[in-house]
């Protein structure tokens, strides 16, 4: 049969543990015998030691009251009991001790006199046999008891027995006469009585012995007899532990022939049964003698030892101990298998788990490497470690290129030092710093990005390294842009209907002031007027297509500083144009001029979708009101809490509000995502609040929504006030700048403007030649290059455009300026051109403004 | 009084002339719970009163007589727990005549009759005399009799039925130690009351010391005169005063006994009485104890299936020593050592 070799080690432990305990088990038996052995020795040597010692006690009783009837002419009952009394109380092994004196057979009837005046009133010698007058034997002499002690009533029967009379014991005294020494015996009555031991001693007369020269019988005077209490002996040795002792009395000396022995006591033995038999294990026995007199006492103690008496205690402490060792040795090994098998288990779920993290890791590098946004590792001073694939494609760097740079490669110099200080005490702090910025392309072009920047920390919590996450927002922002601009497109589409009746108005007074001032030509006063009247006239709609067209001009984002009081105002006037008169609109903004930086065209168009809300959020209302206010905002609080983002401590607070129909409650924080309306089907594209929401994100502000539905709706936004801020001015003063008798080429398509603009030029020192198109504008230019010191020139013309134009004309002098002018938004020729000295403005503009740029253009180009 | 724990009652009738022993159950069939329950009781003590024999201790004297309580405390300490002491006082010491003594034996008679005890301890002579010796010899029931006078030939015992132990004035000590330490006294006087046992108690304390050839010669008093005066007649022609009871000395007065033998006292005395000590120097005397407790130990003894008729008569054996220390003194007489540590001091 085949050992799992898992099982062998065990079973191979199994067996020396019980080998062991077997071994300890056997040691514990031999012990334990060993002990219960010399427990038996030492047992039956003191068994020993006390029964020679209640013997010895009694034998010595008998030899002092021997002693004092020597001493003694005539020994009285009072001597008598004091002394035997007193050997009772001390050795209660002695049962009785008796006086018996010999009394000769013609002193029986004196003696019985006597004894009788001595108080024993009834006393007669008898034999023993129920006090009878009459005795059984035909004595020579008589041994009656004297004297006994304790007498007790059992006791006082003997007074008067003659002892001679006791067939059983006459031997005995006979013996303890002839011999002089004390005989010890053991005798029984009658078959009724039980044997009592005896030990005797012969009284002599005067100071003879028995080998004087009078024989024994002739000395003879009495008998001291000791019972011994054999009750009293046999408690002695009941107290053994299981020790069967037999006690026999040799009468004389044991190695004599004719010694008999007889049996004074013997321990009661326990019936051992069949079974107990089988348990026998060891037999062990010891033999003492004792001494008295001239007999011997010989005491045989035998104990048989079975498996009961072996130390059950130890036996069992030992097996428990073998057991234990053995369960220990089990336990070991497999504990000792266990761990093996869990180290197994570990390094395999190590090997697992290292495994996983490499796949984890690898599909971690290819994430990082494919991810769309350029990942960068730099370490925590900021020099570049790591940067994946999309860095490359994004930023136009090789890996190779930027490793060991500093971050601060990618600086596009846009952000001021506030944003980059405000960015590093963000990340420092062991926060992620996100947010927008403009970093440099390898080319030197600016990249718009989202950027997320987050410190990797040790286990000490120091920064070692930084990691940041790049989004490209090129493509983003174009969408953006897009998508605000159909949002503007949208909004004018508004404005159209209500421009067009303010255009009619104003045309029917400029045609009213211009038949007036014909009809008063004569008059130069009256002309004036009108012409000035005109004049305002046509400068208020200018402003308004200058707003519409600034409006709908499809810019990049241009986050410049403004001023928030002028640009809301403005925007609520534009705004204003596109909602029907029945609604009461005001503007309430505070006087404090409140500099921002941020893009105009964005701002407007937020305070256009707002108030386009409103308007249509009031449609059903009996007196609707749109309100907007612009105010100085300190943060409180509950906004600081709200908005831990928060970066300034001055806001600029607009508010756009109405008693329109109101949101619902469950809405509130749906209205800014994108695509979520409350209008009706083909009336809201769901985007307005979602571009609001991105554009003040794009600020750096916050927008909050209250509203109580069917009651009152109002839009808060917060903008961060600029710090040391200026307003940028688009202009530096209203003044015409004159010529100082430079040539000017002005090229434009529409006649009545080209022709205008000759004659406002011409009155202010410039000699002017026109052409109506780019070709004939090139001809012209061919032909007085070296007097032509500027070119103005309408961006789109037909035959040839303003830029090809102007294209061929810096091939033939390079170094003359131009000056582009164009009434569409969308054009920027300036971008794509590489023309030296250039600028552009847009149609309609003020006679100072063109006078300026073309001042500036020359003084520019002026050695 | 039942103790069911030991099965040892005492219970106590007085002389009653006409008196008989109340039930100590009455029959009142009004009450058939009380009956229940008694019932219950008699069946659970009858194992205990099945088992415990029943001693009747026949008093010639009365409770509270001392001898008699000393008797009865010797009993007590051996009984205890083996046997059933019932008890009836005859009261002879307050009624001496023989006609009471003959009705009160009949009452005591009628009283085991009727209690049907194991065994009778009769204590004292009159016991024997009017109950025992008429009704009770060679009967079957056993009697232990204690506390006889001297000699038991009067009562005709030994009975076949009857053992006891004598009361016999312990003179023998006496004589052994006036033998051995006052060698030169010849002489002695006993002074006693003129009564039939004062003058027995003379004839015994006579043969003592005759033996140990010491004549003794009698002064009897019938009253504290003559006992003065008798007591100052041996100061004089005497060397050993014996000093008898009082009882039968008319107007006894211990004041003036104190007062002469304060003033008179000059040779050695002895007694036998323990009330007497206060007058001798040395007195030895009976231990009432002694009696009760070998009367008790042979009842037994016998209850346990010894023949009574193998038990001998014997006679009392132990006896108190009393020293009077400042007749001693004032005599300057000195006692051995060893009796001086086993006797009780008295004083004047």
């Amino acid at each position: 049969m085949r050992i799992n070799p898992l099982i062998k080690p065990i079973y191979l432990a199994t067996a020396i543990g019980l080998l062991f305990s077997s071994a300890l088990l056997t040691l514990a038996c031999f012990n334990s015998i060993n002990t219960q052995e010399r427990q038996f020795l030492s047992e039956t040597a003191r068994l020993k030691e006390q029964v020679a010692l209640n013997i010895r006690k009694a034998h010595e009783t008998l030899d002092n009251i021997t002693s004092l009837f020597k001493a003694s002419e005539y020994v009285d009952s009072d001597e008598f009991d004091a002394l035997a009394e007193d050997a009772l109380h001390r050795h209660p092994v002695i049962d009785s001790v008796m006086f018996l004196p010999h009394i000769a057979l013609e002193e029986r009837r004196a003696f019985e006199a006597f004894m009788q005046d001595s108080g024993f009133v009834t006393y007669k010698i008898h034999g023993n046999h129920n006090g009878q007058e009459k005795l059984h034997y035909e004595p020579e002499y008589y041994f009656p008891v004297k004297y006994i002690i304790p007498l007790t009533p059992s006791h006082a029967t003997l007074i008067g027995e003659d002892f001679l009379s006791i067939s059983a014991l006459a031997p005995y005294i006979e013996q303890a006469i002839t011999s002089g020494r004390t005989i010890a015996t053991m005798i029984r009555k009658s078959t009724e009585e039980p044997p009592q031991f005896l030990m005797l001693k012969a009284l002599y007369a005067g100071n003879s012995s028995p080998n004087s020269k009078y024989s024994p019988h002739e000395l003879v005077n009495g008998m001291i007899i000791v019972r011994v209490n054999l009750n009293a002996l046999k408690k002695v040795i009941q107290n053994s532990n299981n020790i069967t002792i037999d006690i026999h009395l040799h009468p004389t000396p044991k190695d004599q022939p004719d010694a008999q022995e007889i049996s004074v006591l013997s321990s009661v033995k326990q019936q051992q049964s069949e079974a107990t038999e089988h348990w026998k294990l060891h037999s062990i026995n010891t033999e003492e003698a004792i001494d008295i007199g001239n007999s011997q006492l010989s005491i045989n103690m035998q104990k048989t030892l079975s498996w009961h008496d072996l130390d059950i205690t130890l036996l069992t402490l030992t097996l428990l101990t073998g057991l234990v060792i053995t369960v220990l040795l089990i336990m070991t090994v497999r504990s000792t298998q266990a761990r093996n098998r869990e180290l197994h288990e570990r390094n395999e779920m190590i090997a697992k788990q290292v495994q996983e993290k490499t796949r984890e890791l690898q599909q971690l590098s290819q994430a990082v490497e494919s991810a769309g946004e350029s990942i960068i590792i730099s370490n925590h001073e900021g020099l570049i470690e790591y940067v994946n694939p999309a860095f490359s494609k994004i930023m136009g760097y090789e890996a190779a290129e930027v490793i060991g740079q500093k971050t601060s490669i990618l600086k596009s110099g846009q952000h001021d030092q506030a944003f980059y200080t405000d960015m590093w005490n963000r990340i420092l702090s062991g926060d992620t710093w996100s947010g927008s910025l403009l970093d440099q392309h390898k080319n030197g072009s600016f990249i718009p990005t989202y950027m997320s920047i987050s410190p990797i920390q040790n286990e000490q919590g120091k920064i070692t390294h930084f990691v940041a996450i790049q989004q490209d927002m090129t493509e983003l922002k174009h969408a953006e842009q897009k998508f605000r601009q159909s949002q503007k497109m949208e909004s004018i589409g508004t404005l159209v209907g209500g421009i067009a009746h303010d255009f009619n108005n104003m045309m029917a007074a400029i045609l009213g002031n211009i038949f007036l001032a014909q009809k008063n030509i004569d008059q130069p006063d009256i002309v004036e007027e009108k012409l000035a009247n005109i004049k305002a006239v046509g400068d208020r709609a200018a402003d308004m297509v200058k707003q519409l067209l600034s409006f709908a001009r499809k810019d990049m984002l241009v986050m410049e500083n403004l001023d928030l009081t002028a640009l809301i105002q403005n925007a609520f006037d534009l705004a204003q144009v596109g909602i029907q008169e029945n609604i009461d609109t005001s503007c309430d903004i505070t006087s404090e001029p409140l500099i921002i930086q941020g893009d105009a065209t964005q701002l407007q168009q937020i305070i256009m979708n707002l108030m386009n809300n409103a308007r249509d959020a009031v449609e059903a209302k009996k007196s609707p009101y749109i309100k907007v206010s612009l105010d100085h905002y300190h943060p409180e609080a509950w906004f600081l809490a709200k908005y831990p983002e928060a970066v300034s401590r001055d806001y600029g607070r607009i508010t756009v509000s109405d008693n329109g129909c109101g949101l619902p409650k469950g809405i509130m924080d749906k209205v800014f995502e994108p695509f979520f309306t409350t209008k009706a089907v083909g009336k809201g594209t769901g985007l307005g609040l979602s571009m609001v929401y991105g554009s003040i994100q794009t600020h750096n502000g916050m927008i909050e929504v209250n509203s109580r539905e069917n009651i009152s709706t109002s839009f808060n936004i917060y903008l961060p006030i600029a710090q040391q801020a200026e307003v940028s001015s688009p202009l530096k003063n209203s003044e015409l700048e004159t010529g100082k008798g430079e040539t000017i080429l002005l090229v434009d398509d529409e006649d009545y403007l080209r022709e205008t603009i000759k004659e406002v030029f011409s009155s202010i020192g410039y000699t002017v030649i026109s052409a109506s198109n780019g070709e004939e504008a090139v001809g012209l230019f061919r032909a007085k290059a070296s007097d032509i010191d500027i070119v103005i020139l309408d961006v789109v013309m037909p035959v040839m455009g303003g830029i090809e134009a102007a294209t061929i004309i810096q091939g033939l002098k390079h170094d003359v300026p131009f000056v582009f002018m164009t009434g569409y938004s969308s054009q920027n020729p300036l971008e794509q051109q590489g023309f030296r000295n250039a600028s552009l403005i847009r149609k309609p503009s003020d006679i100072q403004l063109l006078s300026r740029e073309i001042r500036d253009a020359l003084e520019s180009t002026s050695p | 009084m039942r103790n069911h724990g030991g099965g040892y009652t005492i219970r106590s009738v007085s002389a009653q002339p006409t008196g008989k022993t109340g039930n100590l159950l009455k029959m009142n069939h009004k009450r058939p719970i009380t009956i229940l329950f008694a019932l219950l009781l008699g069946l659970l003590s009858m194992p205990v009163a099945a088992c415990a024999a029943k001693c009747l201790y026949i008093s010639s004297y009365h409770k509270g007589y001392e001898w008699n309580d000393g008797i009865e405390r010797g009993m007590e300490n051996i009984l205890h727990g083996k046997c059933e002491l019932d008890r009836f006082y005859m009261d002879t010491k307050r009624h001496r005549e023989k006609e009471y003594g003959k009705e009160i034996a009949l009452q005591a008679k009628a009283y085991i009759e009727q209690s049907s005890p194991d065994i009778l301890i009769a204590a004292d002579d009159n016991a024997s005399r009017y109950l025992i010796q008429p009704y009770y010899k060679n009967s079957p029931i056993p009697v232990v009799f204690c506390g006889i006078n001297y000699t038991v030939k009067p009562y005709g015992y030994p009975y076949n039925n009857a053992t006891g132990m004598l009361e016999i004035s312990p003179i023998r000590p006496v004589v052994k130690l006036i033998k051995s330490q006052f060698r030169k006294i010849k002489h002695g006087i006993y002074l006693g009351p003129d009564v039939i046992s004062q003058h027995r108690e003379f004839e015994l304390n006579r043969e003592r010391y005759a033996s140990k050839g010491i004549r003794i010669t009698p002064i009897f008093v019938k009253n504290m005169g003559e006992w003065v005066a008798g007591y100052n007649k041996a100061q004089q022609n005497s060397d050993l005063l014996i000093i008898g009871n009082n009882g039968g000395i008319e107007n006894w007065s211990d004041k003036e006994a104190r007062k002469t033998v304060l003033t008179e006292q000059s040779i050695f005395s002895v007694t036998s009485y323990d009330w007497m000590n206060r007058y001798a120097m040395l007195a030895i005397t009976k231990v009432p104890e002694e009696q009760g407790e070998w009367a008790a130990k042979v009842a037994v003894a016998v209850l346990a299936g010894e023949r009574i008729k193998r038990i001998p008569i014997i006679a009392n054996r132990r006896w108190n020593i009393f020293t009077n220390t400042t007749l001693l003194n004032m005599g300057e007489i000195k006692l051995p050592r060893h009796l001086m540590l086993k006797a009780i001091k008295v004083s004047l």
